[in-house]
């Protein structure tokens, strides 16, 4: 069967990285907006800097989302919008962190299920609310999925 | 890492005097598949294992192998 490369590979592999990119820029915002939460003192330089790093991190995101909106004619839209791919390694990579990611966000809702309304669970978290454990969670999740891309597509000396 | 499989892609690209990216462009795979397979990190499927191997021209035991 003959085969033929419509997309090249560096564009998938480019694409791949700007979406690690925007999940570790989406880790960060939720993960400031977690922490926001635990600063009561709104007129605080802490409060200031969180609210500042938020802001920048969301122009980030925005940016990175800007720029990832030209590989929409490039690469097919199976590859676009769920994050498979043609080339091997980068559709490797792609299920890798998405797998690592589901497992964090199954674990982790699986926990607020059975737990999010128990007594101790609410002590534990106290005077923060379920929402802000909601915040982590995601957070966490999506800092695994950019750090887990951009690790496995980090680059390399090369090997000649 | 694959414990089970060796492979001689750097050996058959210096003996061909081709880099890493000149046989991933010849069978149409990113850079970073070749390396990765190269040294071991990710396990290529049949297709690729056997563009590799008729790239060089060699059956593809001689460019794979079990350890």
């Amino acid at each position: 069967m003959a085969t033929s490369i419509l997309v090249p590979p560096e564009t998938e592999q480019e694409y791949l990285t700007i979406t690690g990119k925007i999940s570790l820029a989406l880790a960060f915002f939720v993960l400031v907006k977690a922490a926001l939460a635990m600063v009561n003192d709104t007129d605080s330089p802490i409060y200031l800097s969180l609210g500042l790093a938020s802001l920048a991190s969301v122009i980030y995101c925005v940016v990175l989302g800007i720029k990832s909106m030209k590989f929409a004619k490039n690469i097919s839209h199976l590859g676009f919008w769920t994050l498979t791919f043609d080339d091997e390694y980068v559709d490797y990579v792609s299920s890798f962190s998405l797998r690592v990611t589901c497992h964090i966000l199954i674990f982790g809702t699986i926990m607020l299920a059975i737990w999010g309304d128990s007594r101790w669970f609410v002590e534990l978290i106290a005077p923060y609310q379920i929402t802000n454990a909601l915040q982590v969670l995601l957070g966490v999740a999506a800092a695994a999925h950019g750090t887990s891309i951009l690790w496995k597509l980090r680059e390399e000396d090369l090997d000649e | 890492m694959n414990e089970d499989l060796d492979n001689h892609i750097h050996k058959l690209r210096l003996q061909h005097k081709i880099s890493q990216q000149e046989l991933a462009d010849a069978i149409g795979v990113s850079r970073k598949t070749i390396s990765t397979v190269e040294t071991g990190r990710f396990t290529p499927s049949v297709v690729i294992a056997l563009r590799i191997a008729a790239h060089f021209a060699i059956p593809v035991e001689q460019v794979f192998e079990l350890k």
